[in-house]
């Protein structure tokens, strides 16, 4: 979570969306949790048929994809580090290059 | 749309209970069900609250009665088993839930469907005959019902004893006798319960469903019915959904286009 935070404010002014989507937890926990982390971003609620987990195979918690401006894929996986740079690729390309 | 700096503010949980969508959970369909319009070409019937409860506490008792035989035939001695078995409560309380149906009530018209199989003394043979009456009761009369998700998901479940060509009328109907979430219910499970049968009439309800109900909840289902495990991968276009947050913005993938995107599945337990 922390590592999210950081990665949402440092492109805070970009062409950049973070998008949460939970599995799992019970509504009050969920509640609580966007409290205790200090959830600023956007975030959809599944509850416990999770049907966009299921739409995109994910078993796994976490994973990440990251998706280019077109809305394709450009990485699936489960290193929060590694989507850093692939976000930073991805808005530098898209900017013409920096 | 939200931006990540606004503060979210801890409002009304539906967010929950439209994402359950499916079974039972169709406290939601008020708004979209009410009892403000009225049936179009389905008679609907409205249950006192005495009758619904009277079924409930029925059922309740049932399976109470249900429970307790099972432990008899535990218990039994070897020889006795076949005898108590044969004395399963069902005899008592089939004529019961069957009366209470012949009373038009949909919720035991329900209850008879979904225990049908617990009814030993029909054959197997027999068991579309008896169905049948019983799902085309519950969609002429009661589509508009709160409950009503747990008849598509009855049907569903006893699909495969009936005849497809019937199952996809029953759905055809439930969908054509219904509007918003519900009729997007009706088209899921229809087409869920018809795909390998009949997936003519589940794609055709598939289109229908990707076409109409882009709004509802179950759109995000029926993409997780097109969408293949290898269109989820690096290079392909990520398929789009439908997602709520707990202050009950509905907001697609799609909206998203045009910026870089981060997708955090995860659970905080």
């Amino acid at each position: 979570m922390p590592h999210l935070k950081a990665l949402v404010e440092r492109h805070e002014n970009d062409n950049f969306e973070l998008i949460g989507i939970n599995t799992n937890d019970a509504p009050d926990t969920y509640k609580e949790g966007l409290e205790e982390h200090g959830v600023t971003w956007m975030s959809a609620y599944q509850g416990r048929q999770s049907p966009i987990s299921s739409l995109y195979g994910v078993t796994g918690y976490p994973t990440y994809l990251v998706l280019d401006v077109d809305g394709k894929i450009a990485y699936r996986g489960h290193s929060g580090t590694a989507i850093d740079k692939v976000v930073e690729g991805l808005l530098a390309k898209n900017e013409g290059g920096k | 749309m939200s931006s990540p700096t606004d503060t979210m503010k801890r409002t009304t949980f539906l967010a929950a209970a439209l994402l359950t969508g499916g079974t039972g959970a169709f406290a939601f369909a008020s708004a979209s069900l009410g009892g403000t319009e009225p049936a179009s070409a389905q008679e609907s019937v409205q249950e006192s609250a005495p009758a619904q409860d009277e079924v409930a506490a029925l059922a309740a008792e049932y399976d109470k009665a249900v429970k307790a035989h099972k432990k008899l035939v535990k218990e039994a001695k070897r020889l006795e088993r076949k005898a108590i078995r044969d004395q399963h409560p069902v005899k008592d309380y089939w004529p019961k839930f069957q009366k209470l149906a012949e009373a038009n009530n949909g919720r035991a018209l329900l209850w008879l469907a979904d225990h049908v199989t617990d009814n030993r003394s029909i054959k197997r043979a027999d068991r579309a005959k008896t169905l049948k009456p019983l799902y085309q009761a519950l969609i002429k009369h009661h589509g508009e019902k709160e409950w009503f998700g747990d008849a598509l998901n009855s049907l569903s479940k006893n699909a495969k004893m009936l005849e497809a060509a019937d199952v996809a009328e029953f759905f055809k109907s439930a969908a054509e006798g219904t509007k918003g979430e519900a009729r997007g219910l009706a088209l899921l499970y229809g087409a869920t319960a018809l795909m390998k049968e009949d997936s003519e009439t589940a794609n055709r309800f598939l289109d229908m469903l990707l076409k109409d109900h882009k709004s509802d909840h179950v759109y995000t289902k029926a993409q997780a019915m097109r969408v293949k495990p290898a269109d989820v991968v690096v290079g392909k276009q990520a398929p789009d959904f439908l997602g709520e947050t707990s202050d009950g913005f509905k907001f697609h993938l799609e909206d998203y286009k045009g910026k870089v995107t981060v997708l955090d599945f995860y659970g905080f337990w």
